[in-house]
């Protein structure tokens, strides 16, 4: 039995404080600079908080699914999850572009990699508290396959907010379509990792090389950006 | 074996596609070549998670189809492609498109009836914005993209003549007809990325 209810109070308490302690810190100050900052950290806590919360109510929506379809532990981890939490994850972003519609788009985007973090986080401690501590390799090795993971989906779905907003159809059809696309990736490495051995080491390598891949992308990206523009 | 064959066939072929597209998405910066990336992407990821789905299990994925709404995405993004790229040409009114809905959606009402009504209905819609737009784009598109038409055109009859083939053949020996149909559609992947490259070599960046 696992208690994610008691775990989310337990680790989501001292991010809610820091929260509420953050609220008011730069309102009287004169720098700009500071006060734009401390505002930004306090959007990162509060999506990382956002993201934690998530998690929980993705178990109980999986756990609905799973018993509404009849479906196995192994079922759910491969089939009903990798949807469900996808789809939740991006829900937090698209409300804060929508509602507070923010100036600078991309950069507000990036708030979904905090979303990430806060689930993989809570996901990942759920592991630890039903499986153990002891063996530190596989415990890095997971932790660091579960939480790139959720970064690379989150990027995925990044990528639409940034390359396929301008038209409306093109921002439906494109999110939506990342979104299906993250699930599927997402759920092709819960069926690797829930294998034993050699299988489960790659499922746990992949979301890192995909990871590094992005990286290599992004700058490449960025340098043939910087070579274009006029000098 | 002739199945697995014809899958791991296709995932390295889509493999290949999806290398070469994000690659050139990368390097030219370009929108059209994004949404051809993650066409190929997402057929490659559904056909994957099916093969390992039913590696690891001994059965297709039956609870939530996964595999199918990555597939459903991939059409998706090529008729994003492919209507993009028409937007770039005033083109007149063609009223020969329509007869590929009306394929598409006869079809799939013959498929309706072996079950999943659902997954019938989206399949016909975006094959038919797929088929539309590719007949719309021969019709009076671009003359490089003509043969991406072409090819989108083939791909589009294939998969009604292997989802056709499904419903009457069930049995797994080579004689199936569904297997060599298979290969001709990833072969037509193929074909297809190597025209689109031809037709987007002059794509300016965006």
């Amino acid at each position: 039995m696992n208690y994610i209810e008691n775990i989310y109070i337990c680790i989501a308490a001292p991010i809610l404080v820091a929260i509420l302690a953050m609220s008011g810190a730069n309102s009287n100050s004169d720098d700009d600079k500071a006060v734009i900052a401390g505002s930004n950290r306090k959007r990162v806590m509060i999506f990382l908080l956002v993201g934690m919360t998530i998690c929980l109510l993705s178990s109980y929506i999986s756990t609905y699914f799973a018993l509404v379809l009849d479906a196995d532990r192994q079922e759910a981890t491969w089939e009903i999850t990798p949807l469900v939490e996808e789809v939740m994850k991006f829900f937090p972003i698209l409300f804060y572009i929508l509602v507070f519609e923010p100036e600078k788009r991309e950069e507000s985007a990036v708030n979904i990699l905090a979303v990430a973090v806060g689930f993989a986080t809570l996901e990942n401690i759920c592991y630890l508290t039903a499986n153990g501590a002891e063996d530190i390799v596989l415990l890095a090795v997971r932790g660091f396959g579960t939480g790139v993971m959720h970064v690379v989906c989150g990027e995925l779905v990044y990528i639409g907010f940034v390359f396929l907003w301008d038209e409306f159809w093109l921002r439906f059809a494109g999110i939506s379509g990342l979104i299906s696309l993250a699930a599927t990736y997402h759920a092709i490495y819960n069926i690797l990792v829930s294998q034993d051995g050699f299988v489960a080491w790659i499922g746990y390598l992949v979301p890192m090389v995909t990871a590094l891949l992005m990286l290599y992308l992004r700058r490449r990206m960025s340098r043939i950006k910087n070579k274009l523009q006029p000098e | 074996m002739i199945e697995n064959i014809d899958n791991y066939v296709q995932l390295v072929i889509l493999g290949i596609c999806t290398v070469v597209t994000m690659y050139k998405a990368i390097t030219k910066q370009s929108r059209l070549w994004m949404l051809i990336t993650f066409f190929y992407g997402a057929f490659f990821l559904g056909s994957l998670y099916w093969e390992l789905f039913y590696l690891f299990r001994g059965e297709t994925p039956a609870k939530f189809y996964v595999a199918e709404f990555s597939w459903y995405v991939s059409y998706m993004f090529l008729f994003l492609f492919l209507r993009l790229k028409n937007s770039e040409k005033q083109i007149p009114a063609c009223w020969i498109k329509w007869l590929i809905p009306v394929f598409a959606g006869g079809l799939g009402i013959f498929f309706m009836t072996f079950g999943q009504i659902t997954s019938n209905i989206i399949s016909a819609v975006l094959m038919s914005l797929i088929g539309m737009e590719a007949v719309k784009g021969l019709y009076s598109g671009s003359k490089e993209m003509k043969p991406v038409h072409i090819t989108t055109l083939i791909f589009f009859f294939l998969e009604h003549f292997l989802w056709t083939s499904s419903c009457i053949f069930e049995d797994g020996s080579v004689f199936n007809p569904y297997y060599y149909i298979d290969i001709m559609i990833s072969i037509s992947l193929f074909v297809m990325l190597l025209f689109v490259r031809k037709a987007l070599g002059n794509e300016v960046t965006e």
